[in-house]
């Protein structure tokens, strides 16, 4: 399977202290790659490295065939490239349906003059964008709360919102900074059924996160860090078993076997 | 023009009771007719005044309300557009319409090269870099004697006349004929702002303002925007100040006066930063007090003062921001039914 | 060179001026995160308290000065009390409307209650130069500076030896940690901006009698002062001493070399140069904001 996205040795320091050291990091294309670790393992760092939040110290960033190392973060939607935030954002005194269609490309592509005076090819794309959003609502099951300012939404319900901005955008890749932190069972499964079905029709994932369970359950491959570094990466089944990892967690093995337990 | 679409895609610019077209053509109707029924030169004068500041006013809300950065340079524009006229018309024998067209084009310019270091490190820089320029256009005003013709300014200003075949030529000088090429610019510069705030643009201008990270992360450079919308905001802060000294007949180093950003200041925050009617009667309000309460120029200075740290203190988005407000408290109540 | 040597003496002197308020200035951002619009307009209320003891109630220019910095003080402490208190970190804006509404309401009152125009204050040392190794040396410029270096080394040795002085700087440096371990905001803030605040109250009774005082003196030094911090660095106390320095020489030689106009630009010019090249001052803090 190929790659979609490749770091190779990516450092981030800052003043002293080693964030990510020499990670050589490799997405499927086509896959749900899951990257744990304990906090303070680097894999926020590396996310923000990634996805241009921050430039690396050092170490290459290719992304679709592309370089993409220190390229700043509004680049890289326009190339299928896509994140979500720990701290879920929305732009809260917008509506739903503004929130999305914000985050929509198309209406970009047009000049100030057409887009103020509302030309008929603008009206046009503004049609379409209203029914795609309105499309990726229903699927996220938000369409109810399109008019809504989004600053009333539950935690949860952000969280959905701000994954269906994250399709309007027709991603190729898509980065997920643990879209299920902090949020009830019944939002967890939804998410993790709808990152299921996209994947299904050809969307990449690269998913933080701490929960177990999910990991186990829909991850093809994990990529497990500690202290920067890459400690492993493999099947999720094994990487569980692998003892260095438990190490990394939980400190030495007293004999215990682990359950599968969200991680707060 | 209202979309009848079910969701519609205007920007929620959320933040006003929706003015409907009728409500502005009834406003201009009565602007226009104004003057026949009151004809009082004094009075035209202070709209004049008012229409100036609304133009400044909207420019300001643009770039702060709306865009989110807190600019000082606005009077700045202000001046240099002013200087610009002056210079245009005196030296340079360009029309006056076409000078103030061209003044509005220079500070825009000029805002757009400022607009890059400005925006450099953290909104406290934005700040003092934007208010260190219109300082220090003040100063070049007072010293660069050559041109500027320093304290004294340059005098005997032409105005804009309105050429209408077969009826003769009006000329500006009169305060009624300027009231109406004033509305007229106003009318313009105001209503292509709100063109703008109410297109995508406006709203991606809004997203950069309320979480930037995000607007980044979905592909807007947030540097493009903001500097794009300080560079308009200087147009129309140049045109206004145009206008202003066209009608006054004179430009000088006093058009720097800290009245003007103080009342500036005021006029958008009392009317609600982004709320984008509310600031331009703001402007009518404002422009009108000091003739309804008569009192010593100071004291009312102090009153406006004071008000400035009310609104801080307790309403900070303003009269606009109040109704957002309701509003968002309605879409919860209706929420939980 | 002797030319010279005397603007660069004039400059230092100027400079120290410069830091007094400066650094006040800073001490609030340190603290509160909040530009104070209004810190040029304290510098005019020491002047004019002074000039009013001075003049009219003929007390003596030294008591003056210690009732005039002490009576800012307490105006300051008042507004952190009730105004400036309620400002939480990030309200950045707000908190310059807020200070700029007060700088509107102490100027104008100032103008209302005393009038608008300008008054000279004269005290024993008007008018008096010494000779210090042959260089010019006016004296009640002299007792400025010097009222001055003894004011920021008493700060210093506040900010370093006492515990409320390491109260401040912990609270200026992270304020969540601060307040984890028990240094309650509100006592220590609102002494870091009466202090502040009473340094620039300083700054004007001290120089009081060299200018001329009236309503409108604020403005203009407050911007140089706005020029000099960000050259420093934004909350960086020793960077607003250096800067103060830099920018009272610098202007000094400019002014006598050249024209008067171009004085007033150095700071701006130092201030855009400095901006481009090291965008978080010389001794920045690298705000977030």
């Amino acid at each position: 399977m190929t790659s979609i996205l490749t770091t190779h040795g990516l450092c981030k320091n800052y003043r002293g202290i080693k964030a990510v050291q020499d990670a050589d990091l490799s997405v499927a294309r086509g896959g749900i790659t899951g990257l744990i670790g304990p906090n303070g393992s680097g894999k926020s760092t590396t996310i923000d490295c990634v996805t241009g939040f921050t430039r690396p110290s050092s170490g290459k960033v290719n992304y679709d065939g592309q370089d993409i190392t220190g390229s700043p973060s509004y680049g890289l939607a326009g190339i299928g490239l896509v994140r979500t935030f720990q701290n879920v954002r929305v732009y809260e005194r917008l509506s739903v349906m503004d929130n999305l269609v914000v985050a929509s490309q198309s209406l970009r592509a047009h000049g100030w003059l057409p887009l103020m005076l509302r030309s008929t090819a603008v009206k046009a794309d503004e049609k379409t964008i209203v029914q795609e959003a309105i499309s990726f609502l229903e699927l996220v099951g938000m369409a109810h709360y399109a008019g809504a300012p989004a600053g009333i939404l539950s935690y949860g319900q952000r969280k959905l919102v701000a994954l269906a901005a994250c399709l309007i955008t027709h991603p190729k890749l898509i980065v997920l900074d643990e879209p299920l932190a902090g949020v009830n069972p019944t939002i967890i499964r939804k998410i993790s059924g709808l990152i299921e079905t996209l994947n299904e029709q050809g969307l990449t994932f690269l998913i933080v996160e701490h929960n177990v369970d999910f990991i186990m359950r829909h991850c093809d491959h994990v990529i497990v860090m500690e202290q920067g570094k890459k400690l492993t990466e493999g099947k999720p089944e094994d990487v569980r078993r692998d003892e260095r990892v438990l190490e990394a967690y939980l400190g030495k093995r007293v004999g215990l076997e682990t359950k599968g337990t969200a991680y707060a | 023009m209202s979309v009848s679409t079910p969701f519609s895609t205007r920007s929620t610019g959320g933040v006003q009771p929706r003015l409907t077209w009728p409500l502005i053509v009834l406003s201009l109707v009565g602007l226009i007719l104004l003057p026949s029924i009151w004809p009082s030169s004094y009075v035209v004068n202070v709209l004049i005044l008012a229409f100036i500041f609304a133009i400044l006013a909207t420019g300001l809300n643009l770039i702060f309300g709306y865009t989110g950065l807190l600019s000082f340079g606005q009077v700045g524009f202000f001046g240099l557009g002013a200087y610009l006229y002056a210079l245009l018309t005196m030296d340079g024998g360009v029309s006056p319409w076409l000078s103030i067209l061209l003044a509005g084009i220079g500070s825009g310019f000029v805002a757009l090269l400022l607009g890059y270091p400005a925006l450099r490190v953290s909104r406290a820089s934005f700040v003092i870099v934007t208010l260190s320029f219109t300082l220090l256009t003040a100063l070049l005003a007072r010293n660069w004697v050559e041109i500027t013709r320093g304290p004294m300014g340059i005098p005997k200003l032409s105005a804009p006349s309105i050429d209408l075949p077969g009826l003769g030529t009006f000329s500006g000088h009169d305060p009624h004929v300027f009231y109406y090429i004033a509305l007229a610019i106003a009318a313009a510069s105001i209503g292509a702002i709100y063109l703008l705030v109410n297109s995508p643009i406006g709203r991606v201008l809004r997203a950069i303002n309320l979480d930037e990270p995000l607007a980044a992360s979905q592909g807007i450079s947030p540097k493009k925007y903001q500097i794009a919308a300080f560079a308009v905001a200087g147009v129309l802060s140049g045109i206004a100040g145009s206008l202003h000294v066209s009608h006054l007949g004179i430009v000088d180093p006093s058009i720097f006066d800290p009245y003007y950003s103080e009342m500036l200041l005021i006029i958008v925050i009392v009317g609600g930063p982004g709320s984008f009617w509310m600031v331009v009667v703001s402007s009518l309000v404002f422009m009108a007090i000091p003739e309804l309460l008569r009192m010593a120029p100071e004291l009312r200075m102090v009153l406006f003062g004071m008000v400035l740290v009310l609104a801080a203190m307790l309403f900070p988005t303003g009269v606009g921001g109040y109704f957002e407000q309701r509003k968002l408290a309605m879409w919860r109540r209706s929420l939980r039914s | 060179m002797e030319f010279f040597i005397q603007l660069v003496i004039n400059g230092l002197m100027l400079g120290m001026v410069y830091a007094l308020i400066a650094i006040g200035l800073s001490l609030i951002f340190g603290v509160l995160e909040i530009v104070n619009f209004a810190h040029g307009h304290f510098y005019m209320l020491g002047a004019t308290v002074l000039a009013a003891l001075v003049t009219s109630a003929g007390i003596g220019f030294f008591p003056g000065l210690v009732i005039a910095t002490v009576a800012v003080g307490v105006v300051g402490y008042l507004v952190y009390v009730v105004l400036l208190r309620h400002f939480r970190e990030g309200e950045f804006d707000r908190g310059i409307i807020l200070t700029i509404g007060i700088g509107m309401v102490l100027q104008n009152g100032v103008a209302y209650l005393f009038g608008s125009s300008s008054r000279m204050v004269d005290t024993s040392l008007s008018f008096v130069s010494w000779d210090v190794a042959g260089f010019f040396v006016d004296a009640q410029r002299a007792v400025a500076v010097l009222v001055g270096a003894v004011a920021i080394a008493a700060l210093y040795a506040v900010l370093t030896f006492t515990r409320i002085g390491k109260a401040m700087r912990a609270f200026a440096q992270n304020r969540e940690a601060a307040f984890i371990v028990g240094i309650r905001p509100a006592v220590i803030a609102g002494i870091a901006v009466a202090i502040g605040i009473a340094l620039a109250g300083l700054a004007g009774a001290a120089l009081a009698p060299v200018f001329a005082v009236h309503p409108a003196m604020g403005a203009p030094i407050l911007f140089k002062v706005f020029a000099i911090i960000i050259i420093g660095g934004l909350g960086s106390l020793p960077g607003a001493l250096v800067a103060s320095l830099l920018i009272g020489v610098t202007e000094s030689v400019v002014g006598g070399y050249s024209s008067v106009a171009l004085q007033d630009a150095v700071a701006f010019m130092l201030m855009i140069v400095v901006l481009l090249a090291f965008p978080a001052g010389l001794f920045g803090k690298g705000i977030r904001v």
